[in-house]
């Protein structure tokens, strides 16, 4: 098991390298230089270069890769190039609210698939069953800043319980982790109901109900536990994309996470701000698919012993 | 109406840009919260007096579409709409701006007089401290405008607002300004120059950590996009009676209105025709619509296919410029007929106005060798509100005289970098100190290179000579230069920017100069 488990942690570093290196030189090669955005479209060549001295860029490309490189075993991801700041304290700061946002939306939206998907594979076709088909077609064909604006106009605008915009504590969450949680929401309760209803149809379930094991525990304990390894596949690539930054939801919400922080980086050219943000999105998605390939290995013994 | 308002209203209509903007709000059906809010703005000198009995109280939040240029705070270096409010707001300058009217009055400047064409001499205002509790001295004063007319200095507001020139301290109260040759709008550029600490100046690596300034507002902080400001109890014409004045950065437009519609913000900038109708007859807000010098323009590089002013002038003809305005902007801009906005001192419509004429479109680029195998480049992206939509209208006119038009769509980023190498560009342009020299400057020398790839010796004799004027003579110079460029066609101008502004209507007396920053935001107060 330790040596798959440093098997993975070193193909998933060999990514992120090769994450670090595409990044570095894509920013390069898309049109946009950051002293020219920076300036005004009537900066002098004298002024444009002086930015270019303040930012590095005026180096030649393996000199900012071996600057840029060189850094980040210490953290140092450079400064970025419009805030001022080290971008490591810029991420650190915006980080915690999309973890935050991502983390309640998933929960937000694995609990609604748990009660409805399983209830609705207990009976197909029930009420909740039926519930349960019309969120997800809801879900998946309701753009999330369609409903973001929606939840918005109604609740914020109109009724004036939550904010519309920005962070002013949890109060501010609500609104769009529900927009996010209604956009993730579809594929975990197709997922979760599909995987029941194969699960509750298999013969080990059978030989439970012939021994008159109680039909909430066969469902709960022996049903639901197989069902929920494509559920955790699900969820894992859920989370490490969302932790990569709810990017719609933050600009319809001027939420201010690492999403709406990577636009503005992205718009700015800015270089190691851009970079540092894939990095860390980056890091979370492999960190995060690591940690769904043990929970196989923990839940699922035929895994272990191939792996 | 109660007399207030009437006074206020009478104000008003003598001020020709407020005139302008209003027709044009008319249009878009948002008069009644115009009405309402101009109506509730008293134009009352500033009374020292009057104002030091206040206690600052209440917080202000601005919903901005675009964030500060960067988080340093050297406003000579940076031309952003956010740059240009912490700089009223944070500083102060030898003149300023006290009522909507524009007329420039006295600020860490007591007195001033131009002595020559070349030098103004200013009496300091005794008592002026910055935020640091040091005074703002002879030597202050000297420090920023040397260090701005120095050519050498590379800051990007050399020349454009303030050309070569220095400053001579005559004794500790009194300073002479000294232009190196005349400069008719020395007294507009004072008056939007911030005067820093020589300190201040002399270690630039500050700029990056805190704006100190003498302004009414004491600037704070700016983290993740919002920066606040705070009175100044000690501002020298007495506190503002807002205590909090904070710049919010809200990228998406309708997150900006919701912000607004919910009470998150108190004004949004720079609104469009859409935000405007969302509160057409909404009794809780009123618009503002006081512009600096702007205009939307289609930027053409005056190279390649576009070198031939024939060609450029069919472009004008062929494309009708009321119809995108009314169609697409709704009518939130105004056609202009020179080459300067419609509000700039010394604007006259040119009696060739390149009117919507397909035909003549034809007959020009006929005569300019193109017969129907033109092929231009255009690149499109979202820095113009609609302006793919503005694109396409483009694009449709000019196939229509035979022109194809190759479309590439590039990320804001890109477009801001690489736009000079397109035949076709939408952008804006705006001046800083509600002068059009500041606009006439885009035409001449490496600035014309860079901007239009337009290259025409004619033009800098024609800025320098209205430079050199005063008066109505300057009006006239002014005009002279315009038409000069009008004729030559570097660009379509397709509009003026009105640049409304959404005002929650708890915000009592709350006005606008035709300037980018809110120099009158002192003045400003917030119902509890």
């Amino acid at each position: 098991m330790l040596g798959f488990i440093l098997k993975r942690v070193f193909q998933n570093l060999l990514m992120l390298a090769a994450i670090v290196l595409a990044v570095f030189v894509l920013m390069r090669l898309t049109a946009g230089d950051p002293a020219r955005i920076k300036a005004p479209i009537f900066a002098s060549e004298d002024v444009l270069n002086q930015y270019r001295a303040q930012f590095g860029t005026d180096t030649p490309l393996p000199q900012q890769l071996k600057t840029f490189l060189s850094g980040i075993p210490r953290g140092d991801f450079g400064t970025s190039f419009r805030y001022q700041e080290p971008v490591f304290s810029l991420i650190q700061q915006r980080l915690p609210r999309t973890v935050i946002l991502a983390v309640c939306s998933l929960v937000l939206a694995v609990s609604l698939a748990l009660v409805i998907g399983v209830a609705g594979a207990r009976k197909p076709y029930g009420w909740l069953d039926r519930l349960g088909l019309a969120l997800s077609a809801f879900g998946q064909s309701a753009p999330t800043f369609w409903v973001g604006l929606m939840l918005v106009l109604v609740f914020s605008v109109q009724l004036g319980w939550f904010p519309a915009v920005g962070f002013e504590g949890p109060i501010s969450l609500l609104l769009p982790t529900i927009a996010v949680a209604l956009a993730v929401l579809p594929t975990d309760l197709r997922v979760i109901r599909t995987a029941m209803l194969e699960s509750l149809g298999q013969d080990y379930i059978r030989t439970a109900k012939a021994f008159g094991i109680p039909d909430r525990k066969i469902t709960y304990q022996y049903a639901l536990r197989n069902a929920a390894l494509p559920l955790i596949t699900v969820v894992g690539i859920d989370l490490g994309y969302l932790l990569g930054g709810t990017i719609v939801t933050e600009v319809v919400f001027n939420y201010p996470g690492l999403g709406q922080l990577a636009i503005d980086a992205v718009n700015a050219r800015d270089y190691p701000l851009v970079q540092a943000i894939t990095i860390v999105t980056a890091a979370i998605f492999v960190f995060v698919n690591l940690v769904v390939d043990l929970l196989y290995m923990v839940l699922d013994p035929r895994i272990r012993i191939s792996g | 109406m109660d007399r207030r308002k009437e006074q206020g209203l009478d104000r008003i209509r003598s001020v020709a840009e407020a005139e302008v903007s209003r027709r044009a709000l008319l249009k878009t059906g948002a008069a009644a919260g115009v009405s309402i809010g101009i109506g509730s703005w008293m134009l009352r000198g500033f009374s020292s007096a009057a104002a030091q009995g206040n206690v600052p109280t209440g917080t202000v939040v601005v919903g901005n579409a675009e964030p500060p240029t960067s988080a340093q705070w050297d406003s000579y270096s940076v031309f952003g709409l956010v740059d240009a409010q912490v700089a009223s707001l944070v500083h102060d300058s030898l003149l300023g701006y006290d009522a909507t009217d524009a007329t420039i009055v006295g600020h860490l400047a007591s007195e001033w007089e131009l002595v020559s064409p070349t030098t103004t001499k200013l009496t300091l205002r005794e008592g002026v401290k910055f935020h640091d509790g040091s005074p703002v001295t002879a030597e202050d004063v000297k420090a920023t405008i040397d260090r701005i007319g120095n050519p050498e200095s590379g800051l990007a507001w050399h020349n454009l607002i303030f050309p070569e020139g220095s400053c001579n301290i005559i004794d500790e109260k009194t300073v002479e300004v000294v232009t190196a040759k005349p400069f008719g709008p020395i007294e507009k550029a004072l008056a939007v120059m911030p005067i820093f600490p020589a300190s201040e100046i002399a270690t630039p690596e500050n700029f990056t950590k805190q704006a100190i300034g003498a302004g009414p507002f004491k600037f704070v902080s700016y983290t993740e996009n919002k920066i606040t400001v705070e009175a100044n109890p000690d501002y020298w014409a007495g506190p503002p009676k807002l205590q909090t004045v904070v710049l919010d950065y809200i990228q998406d437009a309708n997150a900006r209105v919701s912000a607004l519609l919910s009470g998150q913000c108190d004004i949004i900038t720079r609104c469009s025709a859409e935000q405007l109708a969302r509160v057409e007859g909404d009794a809780n807000f009123y618009v503002v619509d006081v512009p600096p010098l702007t205009q939307v323009l289609c930027i053409y590089q005056s190279n390649g296919n576009l070198a031939k002013k024939e060609t450029r002038q069919a472009l004008g003809y062929a494309i009708d410029r009321q119809g995108i305005v009314d169609a697409i902007m709704e009518g939130v801009g105004k056609v202009p007929y020179s080459s300067i906005a419609t509000n700039a001192p010394g604007y006259e419509e040119q009696p060739e106005r390149f009117e919507y004429n397909p035909e003549k479109a034809k007959e020009l680029l006929a005569a300019a060798g193109y017969d129907g195998n033109l092929t231009l480049t255009m690149a499109t992206t979202s820095l113009v509100p609609k302006q793919k939509e503005i694109d396409q209208a483009i694009v449709q006119f000019l196939q229509d005289v035979g022109i194809t038009v190759d479309v590439t769509t590039l990320e804001v980023g890109a477009y801001r970098t690489s736009y000079n190498q397109y035949d076709l560009t939408l952008n804006t342009l705006a001046s800083f100190d509600y002068d059009p020299d500041f606009i006439l400057g885009f035409y001449a020398g490496p600035t014309a290179e860079a901007v239009f790839h337009l290259n025409d010796p004619a033009i800098a004799p024609l800025i320098e000579a209205q430079r050199a004027a005063q008066g109505e003579e300057r009006l006239a110079k002014i005009n002279e230069c315009a038409a000069y460029i009008w004729d030559l066609q570097p660009a379509l101008y397709l509009s003026d920017e009105l640049w409304p502004f959404i005002v929650s209507s708890k915000v009592q007396d709350y006005g606008r100069v035709p300037l980018v920053g809110e120099p009158l935001m002192r003045m400003a107060m917030k119902q509890a």
